[in-house]
């Protein structure tokens, strides 16, 4: 069973603002009398968030880092909650192989990760 | 001697804000249906830090000089102590060969809490011997909590070659922060944290933690890596400091590392 994305210590997943893109993409063949011809393109259902943490605690913080670690960047895959629905996506993945995280003072950090669905 | 980035005459090696930045490598291959190959490139990985500074004295700013001088910029490498990093390796498992257990100390790990059971009919400990410059203060940390209903006195220990410095805690049903820091002679080259027990005592332990710092902060787990650093570089050409009054001195310094995962 793959890891699960950490909560924070309030129990949610990310705070506002953050964003959640659904990308469909199809292929589209036009012929010369204006009709088409379209397909969903293959591998395009996707979801992808943008989770900007921008009032965390250097904990929470650590903890972000210590799982992103665990994940080793974007090669490894792990459980998503989507925060704006509930819906928990098996199979994600981090987006970026590097992360930023700053620490303002012991209770103010801030990070923004993006995290995508695999197929 | 090898050359290490210095603490500040406040003991600590950063100021806020400071941003640290995880870098991996994958190579990522996707196919025609969505779907991806990834390989793991693990001599890839790299740690890098952007330290500001304000407010420093005349006598710091001369010090982070003098050492940029002494690695000529970016051309050799030191050893950097991560100011958000615990020095300690396998933080959370007293079972791991790293740890120096008394013979008589039982150890159980269970979701990363350590049940520790003293059944020598003397004081037993644990220790964590690291690798550290010497003339550096650090601080080493744990949790602890009785486990057996009655309070149990826990010492909380750095020792070097030169000696040792304890904190006693009288620790109840409660987590309680142990905590001891200590400045290393000039010419130490190594310090060992640990927790000590009485005979018979039965605690639970979590949170170990050595920092290059005089307190102790948030906990950072650790396993194989710690918050040790030995090819860290400046990752700049220049160094350049910023005057903002008497004895008022500000710069940036930006560090990358490699981190060897194998």
């Amino acid at each position: 069973m793959p890891e699960s994305f950490p909560q924070l210590s309030t129990g949610a997943i990310t705070q506002y603002p953050s964003s959640r893109t659904i990308a469909l993409d199809a292929e589209i063949l036009k012929f010369l009398d204006g009709s088409e011809q379209r397909w969903p393109a293959a591998g395009s259902d996707r979801r992808r968030w943008e989770l900007k943490l921008s009032n965390v605690s250097e904990a929470e913080l650590c903890a972000i880092e210590e799982f992103f670690v665990s994940q080793q960047g974007r090669f490894g895959h792990f459980s998503f909650t989507d925060p704006f629905d509930g819906t928990v996506y098996p199979d994600c993945s981090f987006e970026a192989d590097s992360l930023h995280g700053q620490l303002f003072d012991e209770e103010s950090a801030q990070s923004t990760l993006v995290i995508r669905t695999n197929l | 001697m090898t050359l290490c980035y210095p603490q500040l005459s406040t003991g600590v090696i950063s100021q806020f804000p400071l941003t640290k930045t995880f870098a991996y490598r994958t190579v990522m291959n996707e196919l025609p249906d969505g779907s991806s190959i990834r390989l793991f490139d693990p001599d890839a990985t790299t740690v890098s830090w952007e330290l500001r500074y304000s407010g420093l004295s005349s006598a710091e700013r001369d010090a982070l000089s003098s050492f940029f001088v002494s690695t000529a910029g970016p051309l050799k490498s030191f050893l950097f102590l991560d100011p958000r990093g615990n020095l300690l390796k396998h933080s959370d498992d007293l079972t791991k060969s790293v740890w120096s257990v008394d013979g008589l100390l039982r150890v159980q790990l269970e979701n990363g809490v350590m049940h520790v059971t003293n059944t020598a009919q003397t004081a037993s400990s644990f220790q964590q011997h690291v690798a550290v410059p010497g003339g550096y203060t650090f601080c080493g940390s744990a949790m602890v909590r009785a486990a057996a209903g009655t309070a149990v006195d826990v010492t909380a220990f750095l020792s070097t070659p030169a000696g040792e410095k304890s904190s006693q805690f009288a620790v109840g049903a409660e987590w309680t922060v142990v905590a001891t820091s200590i400045v290393t002679d000039a010419d130490s080259n190594d310090a060992a944290f640990g927790l000590r027990f009485p005979a018979g005592a039965v605690a639970e332990v979590k949170n170990l933690q050595l920092e290059a710092q005089p307190g102790h902060s948030a906990y950072k787990r650790t396993a194989g890596v710690s918050g040790r650093f030995e090819e860290t570089r400046f990752d700049q050409s220049s160094l350049t400091f910023r005057a903002d009054g008497i004895e008022d001195y500000a710069t940036t310094v930006h560090l990358t590392s490699r981190v060897r995962l194998l």
